[in-house]
């Protein structure tokens, strides 16, 4: 579990504060969706996680460990995977095999059981082919899916990935959320992906929605998504399936808030005709 | 760039492949000295068929003989030419106005020549052959024991790991941003050197911030997987010698012996 | 006169090994028209895109931009001014002490007079929404990520391009960064009359805003049509690997579930209106 306890964060001493006050619950094994625009705060809140970045007031507790302790910060981050938006700059060796044994290196795990959790976590993201392969080669949505190899092979609890699908084209976007709802459904991996493609929140147990460095709403997909106007003052938007729904019911069809994809859509649909 | 092929790996699971970085690196050191050693034409021969072994024995493909040499074709030329020039002897070959062609100096300019293609291309062979990461493991390894003299061994091969790792991103974001510079009408062919040099400053610039924001994100990337420097840090592929390693040596020491002992055998003989 | 491909064909040479990435496409870009060209990474889009202002040269064929030969080295500098190249993340390219000398690097690299380049980088800031008393005299690099990308694009805007090539202008903006730049590249088009070629991975968008599609598939074209007649074949662009616009997917998921829905839907006012259309009735 991941606990946030009244942070407050300003990069330097005159800047604005990039968190206002923070309080929220991560508990286990949940697909936690934050949204947010540019400079909502959405991505300082996921740098607190492994404390990468410190609480200026208020404390992180990660499965129990505040992370301004010195002491506790390795131990969090081999619970804590991150993965970064650019799929270019987090990939540290040559070699797709080598860099997902990066982290196990680190954390100084005997060879022979680096090479079963380098063989395991390339399965998991279905690059095994690519062991040997030069990582500047790979599509964008390969490296990404390599840097969560990478992150597998520490065998952390909480998966936590800062916008990794932007730099992403449609197809790299669509295998990299398959692969993490996999480990959120079959591994039971806690996942909290942060964002601004709110087709990426519907798949996702809670959606957190920030702005101006507070938390603004807290809730289920479906309640969210109700809320289409409050969004777009948000500068954020709603699935495009959404708005369909929202049009319809403006024009007097009405359909269940449950609606959120395009074949729940055509599901509700049919029965009209 | 592309016909360059010191630097270049070729992966494969030979027994050249599969030796030990460090025993590769000394050996290369060994064969340095033994390309150095040899004092007459015919024993050239001897490092030159060890070469042929390498290549053979690490299932490359002879034409990387003749691919290695390529680059370095002009630098061959002028050397041969400077030495057949300048070196001075008794038995002159050929005299032609200024021009005096020695016995001594045309076999200087052959003892070069043929030393330059074997250290090009038993360099070439060795990187062809060891993946980057393991070579610069090897050497970290190697250079440990002077980490009592504060020497930065394992920060070192990071570097090295991490440069070899961004150089063709670097280079492909170079290419982008001279496109993109170019379709705003930026002209990098004309002009004097310093005009074009001018001109490189709307490519430099941007790449530099790339790097720099390249360099702070991968240091965050690192953070996030524990690294904490070279401290009790494991390793995917261990460094084990085996018995290949000491086959690779005697075989390596056995070339090295026939030569001195034919040399010292005969020591006039050229 | 429009920009004409003829025969076009490129090819890269690694080595030994050689890759057709464009392979005999002949077309003919409108003046004024706005072109979505679309196709999955690697199908030859960005290759294509790059031989309109000469920064690569067909291994086979030609490409005469209004009437210019990119072929031809005289002419490419008139050929990049009409031509104006919008790369993907164009942020990365900006270099300048200030905003003002960034956008007016175009400009001077035409040989433009001194006031001339003044009154095209006011233009140009002015078109992308940054305001001259508040970034002119900024260094680029102070500018927030969406400013940036403005700011890009005003250096390109500023040489004036009759036709405007972007690769993936709204790749990593937020929502409201999109709908800036959209509604930015319209309002251009209306005032300037320039035709605007973007590759864009967004259906939605390119269903709403293109007049033509140009779908690419391994180095080929495989339909230049209107948006309706293009996402019309709804099952051969999935083949391809190519997502449709959300309302074409329902329109399709309607279809085979017996409802009669028009294979030209394809904005969510087509499916809205055919919607309303048929329930109320």
């Amino acid at each position: 579990m991941i606990e946030f306890k009244g942070v407050r964060f300003r990069y330097d001493n005159e800047g604005p504060e990039a968190l206002q006050g923070v309080d929220l619950e991560i508990p286990d094994g949940i697909f936690l969706v934050v949204a947010g625009h540019n400079g909502s705060g959405k991505s300082t809140l996921s740098k607190h996680i492994n404390g990468l970045l410190l609480p200026t007031e208020g404390q992180v507790l990660v499965n129990g460990l505040d992370t301004r302790d010195e002491n506790n910060l390795l131990s969090i981050r081999q619970q804590v995977g991150m993965v970064f938006q650019n799929p270019d700059n987090q990939l540290v060796t040559t070699i797709v095999e080598e860099d997902v044994a990066f982290g196990p290196e680190n954390l100084g795990v005997p060879s022979p059981e680096i090479r079963v959790r380098v063989d395991e976590a390339l399965k998991k993201v279905g690059m095994t082919a690519y062991a040997e392969s030069a990582a500047h080669r790979l599509s964008g949505g390969q490296k990404q899916r390599i840097a969560i190899a990478g992150m597998l092979a520490m065998e952390p609890k909480i998966l936590v990935l800062d916008e990794a699908t932007a730099m992403l084209d449609p197809k790299g976007r669509e295998e990299l959320l398959q692969t993490v709802y996999e480990l959120n459904r079959k591994n039971g991996m806690t996942v909290i992906m942060i964002t601004q493609y709110m087709e990426e929140a519907v798949m996702a147990d809670r959606v957190v929605v920030m702005n101006g460095g507070q938390i603004v709403m807290d809730d289920v997909p479906q309640a969210i998504f109700s809320r289409g106007d409050e969004l777009r003052a948000l500068g954020l938007d709603v699935p495009e399936i959404v708005r369909i729904r929202e049009d319809l019911q403006k024009a007097g069809v009405s359909l269940p808030l449950t609606v959120l994809t395009d074949s729940q859509l055509a599901e509700a649909l049919c029965p009209l005709f | 760039m592309t016909d360059i092929t010191l630097g270049q790996f070729i992966p494969g699971n030979s027994c050249i492949h599969r030796l030990d970085p460090r025993t590769k690196i000394v050996l290369m050191l060994v064969y340095i000295v033994m390309v150095f050693l040899v004092k007459s034409l015919p024993l050239f021969l001897v490092p030159l068929i060890y070469v042929f072994l390498c290549l053979g024995l690490g299932h490359i493909s002879f034409s990387y003989f003749g691919k290695a040499i390529k680059p370095i074709r002009f630098l061959l030329v002028f050397m041969f030419l400077l030495n057949l020039f300048i070196t001075p002897g008794d038995t002159v070959l050929l005299s032609w106005k200024f021009i005096h062609i020695t016995r001594e100096g045309l076999l200087q300019a052959v003892y070069i020549s043929l030393r330059l293609i074997l250290l090009v291309t038993g360099a070439s062979i060795m990187t062809l052959t060891t993946s980057p990461i393991a070579l610069t493991d090897g050497l970290e390894r190697m250079l440990s024991p002077l980490k009592v003299f504060k020497f930065p061994a394992h920060e070192l091969a990071m570097m090295m790991t991490i440069a070899l790792r961004f150089i063709p991103t670097l280079m492909e974001e170079a290419d982008k941003i001279r496109k993109a510079q170019m379709a705003r009408g930026a002209d990098f062919e004309s002009g004097n050197i310093i005009a074009r040099a001018k001109a490189m400053i709307p490519i430099l610039i941007p790449l530099f911030v790339s790097a720099f924001r390249r360099a702070d994100e991968l240091a965050m990337a690192m953070e996030s997987r524990c690294y904490h420097g070279g401290e009790g840090r494991t390793k995917l592929h261990q460094l084990k010698l085996g018995r290949n390693d000491l086959m690779a040596a005697l075989v390596t020491a056995a070339f090295l012996a026939l030569i001195l002992i034919v040399q010292g055998l005969f020591p006039g003989l050229v | 006169m429009p920009i004409v491909l003829e025969h076009l064909s490129h090819t890269y040479f690694d080595g030994a090994t050689s890759n057709a990435a464009v392979k005999d496409v002949s077309l003919e870009i409108r003046e004024g028209e706005f072109l979505s060209v679309i196709g999955h990474t690697g199908c030859g889009k960005t290759t294509l895109v790059q031989h309109l202002n000469g920064l690569l040269l067909p291994s086979a064929g030609r490409v005469l931009v209004d009437g210019l030969d990119t072929a031809d080295k005289k002419q490419r500098p008139r050929i990049r001014a009409l031509v104006g190249m919008v790369f993907q993340y164009p942020e990365y390219q900006l270099f300048a002490d200030t905003v003002r000398e960034d956008v007016g690097f175009g400009p001077k690299n035409m040989k433009l007079p001194e006031a001339e380049i003044a009154l095209r980088v006011s233009e140009a800031m002015a078109m992308v929404g940054l305001s001259m008393d508040q970034f002119a005299e900024k260094s680029p690099f102070e500018l927030s990520g969406g400013e940036k990308r403005r700011a890009a694009l005003a250096g390109i805007l500023a040489m004036r391009p009759k036709y405007l090539v972007l690769d993936e202008p709204m790749a990593g903006l937020d929502p409201q960064g999109r709908q800036n730049i959209l509604g930015m590249l319209e309002q251009l088009r209306q005032d300037t009359g320039c035709s605007i070629i973007m590759v864009s991975h967004s259906m939605e968008d390119v269903a709403r805003h293109a007049d033509r599609i140009l779908v690419m598939d391994h180095g080929e074209v495989k339909y230049l049509d209107t948006p309706k007649a293009v996402f019309s074949h709804s099952d051969e662009l999935s083949q391809m690997g190519l997502s449709l616009p959300a309302p074409c997917r329902v329109a399709a998921l309607l279809r085979q579930k017996g409802v009669d829905a028009p294979a030209d839907i394809c904005t969510r006012e087509d499916l809205e209106a055919f919607l309303t259309r048929r329930l109320r009735s």
